[in-house]
C-alpha cells in the first residue's frame, strides 16, 4: 500500500494509526461537523416540507398515501413524521378547528411553483382567530393558500397574484406582509 | 455498499410511504452538510437551499443509474457536485479561479486571527480553514472522506475520475495540506 492508500485510510478511519495527521485531520473534521447544526429543528423541517412539496409536484413522490404508523424508523421523530404527512398531502381533517376550514383553497395547485420556497416568516402575537380571520380573507380574495400544523404551530402559505387586486394590497399592508419575490408567503403562527 | 445503504437503497426504490421515509433519512443525514458545502463555495443561503433541493430531486429522478461500485453517499454527492458546477456555469459565478488551480500553496502565517492556539484540536481547526480557503475542493474531498468513511473508489466516483487521476487527485490534496499542518506538529506526541 502506497503512502496516499494509508493516507486516505487514516482520514476514513481504516488506518493503523501511523498516520497522526491524518488522524488529527479526521478528528478535527468530524469535530467540527458535529457543531455544526442548519438551523432550528423548525427550520429544517420547514425546508424539508419545501423538498416535499417541490418532489410531490414533480411526481416523484408516488401517489398519496398516509404514513402508516407502524414504520420501523426510529430515528424519525414524531414531528418530522408529521411534517411527513403534511409535506405529501395528507389531510389531517382531525387536526383542524372547524373554524379553521377549509384549509386548502381549491386552487392551491394551480398556483405557480418556483424552485425553493419562500422562508417562513415567524408571524408575532398572531393566534388561531387571526388564522380564521386571514382564511376568510384569502377565500374571499381568491388567492391559492394552504394552512397546515407543524409541530405545535400553524403553518400559512399563500400566493398572491401579480399586481394584488387593491383590497389584497390594503390587507398585506394593514398586516404587515410582504411577499417573498416570487410571490409567495409563508407564515408560522404559534398556537 | 454496505447494509445501511442497501436497505436506504431499496426503501428509495419501493416508492410511495417508504420512499418518503427513506428520503427523510436521507435528508437527515446529507442536507446540513450539502447546504455546508454550497455555501463554502460562495453560494448564498437562498442558492445553497436550491441546490440541496436540487439535489435530493435528482438523486430520485435518477435512481435506477445508481450502480453500486461506489457508496451510495459518494453518488449522491456526485449529484450534488454536478448540480455546483451547472450551476456555477450557468451563472457564470466564478469569478476568482479556484483555489486548487493555483500553482503554489502560499501558507498564511499561523494563527492568523491571533488567538492562542492551546491543543492540537485548536491547531488542525484553525489549519483547515485556512487550507479550506485557499484549497476549496481537495478540502471538501478531505472532509467527505473523514465524515464518510470513503474510499479511492468513493472519491473516484465523487470527482467523476478514474482510480489513476483519483490517487494523483488525492496526493495533491495530501501535499498541498501538509504545509498548513507543519506547525501543529509540535502538538503531536507520538
Amino acid at each position: 500500500m502506497n503512502e496516499v492508500d494509508d493516507w486516505v485510510d487514516t482520514l476514513a478511519g481504516r488506518g493503523k494509526g501511523e498516520n497522526l495527521d491524518a488522524q488529527a485531520v479526521r478528528q478535527a473534521l468530524q469535530q467540527q461537523d458535529a457543531g455544526q447544526v442548519g438551523g432550528t429543528p423548525a427550520e429544517q423541517d420547514l425546508r424539508f416540507v419545501a423538498l416535499l412539496s417541490r418532489l410531490e409536484r414533480e411526481g416523484l413522490l408516488a401517489e398519496r398515501q398516509p404514513v402508516r404508523a407502524s414504520m420501523p424508523w426510529r430515528s424519525i421523530s414524531i414531528a418530522a413524521m408529521l411534517v411527513l404527512a403534511i409535506g405529501t398531502g395528507v389531510v389531517l381533517d382531525s387536526m383542524f378547528d372547524p373554524a379553521l376550514q377549509p384549509h386548502l383553497s381549491a386552487n392551491f395547485d394551480d398556483a405557480p411553483r418556483f424552485r425553493g420556497q419562500a422562508p417562513a416568516m415567524i408571524a408575532e402575537g398572531r393566534d388561531a382567530q387571526w388564522l380564521e380571520q386571514s382564511l376568510a380573507q384569502l377565500q374571499a380574495l381568491s388567492w391559492p393558500y394552504r394552512l397546515s400544523r407543524l409541530q405545535q404551530d400553524w403553518l400559512l402559505e399563500f400566493y398572491v397574484p401579480s399586481p394584488p387586486s387593491a383590497a389584497g394590497a390594503a390587507w398585506l399592508q394593514a398586516e404587515g406582509i410582504t411577499p417573498h419575490a416570487n410571490g409567495w408567503v409563508t407564515l408560522r403562527v404559534a398556537e | 455498499m454496505d447494509s445501511n445503504e442497501d436497505e436506504l437503497l431499496a426503501a428509495l426504490r419501493a416508492g410511495s410511504a417508504q420512499r418518503r421515509q427513506a428520503l427523510a433519512l436521507l435528508y437527515e443525514q446529507h442536507a446540513d452538510r450539502l447546504r455546508n458545502y454550497f455555501v463554502a463555495q460562495r453560494l448564498t443561503r437562498e442558492e445553497a437551499e436550491d441546490r440541496v433541493q436540487d439535489t435530493f430531486v435528482n438523486v430520485l429522478r435518477n435512481l435506477d443509474s445508481f450502480r453500486a461500485d461506489s457508496r451510495f453517499t459518494a453518488w449522491l454527492w456526485a449529484i450534488a457536485r454536478n448540480e455546483l458546477l451547472m450551476f456555477l456555469r450557468s451563472a457564470k459565478r466564478r469569478e476568482v479561479p479556484a483555489g486548487d488551480d493555483l500553482p503554489e500553496a502560499s501558507v498564511p502565517a499561523h494563527d492568523a486571527g491571533g488567538g492562542i492556539v492551546s491543543s492540537l484540536q485548536d491547531c488542525v481547526q484553525q489549519a483547515l480553514s485556512r487550507f479550506e480557503q485557499q484549497f476549496r475542493d481537495y478540502a471538501q474531498v478531505i472532509r467527505l472522506v473523514s465524515l464518510y468513511d470513503w474510499g479511492l473508489s468513493d472519491v473516484a466516483a465523487f470527482l467523476g475520475k478514474k482510480p489513476g487521476a483519483t490517487r494523483e487527485y488525492l496526493s495533491q490534496s495530501r501535499k498541498r495540506l501538509a504545509p498548513f499542518l507543519e506547525h501543529c506538529r509540535e502538538f503531536i506526541t507520538p
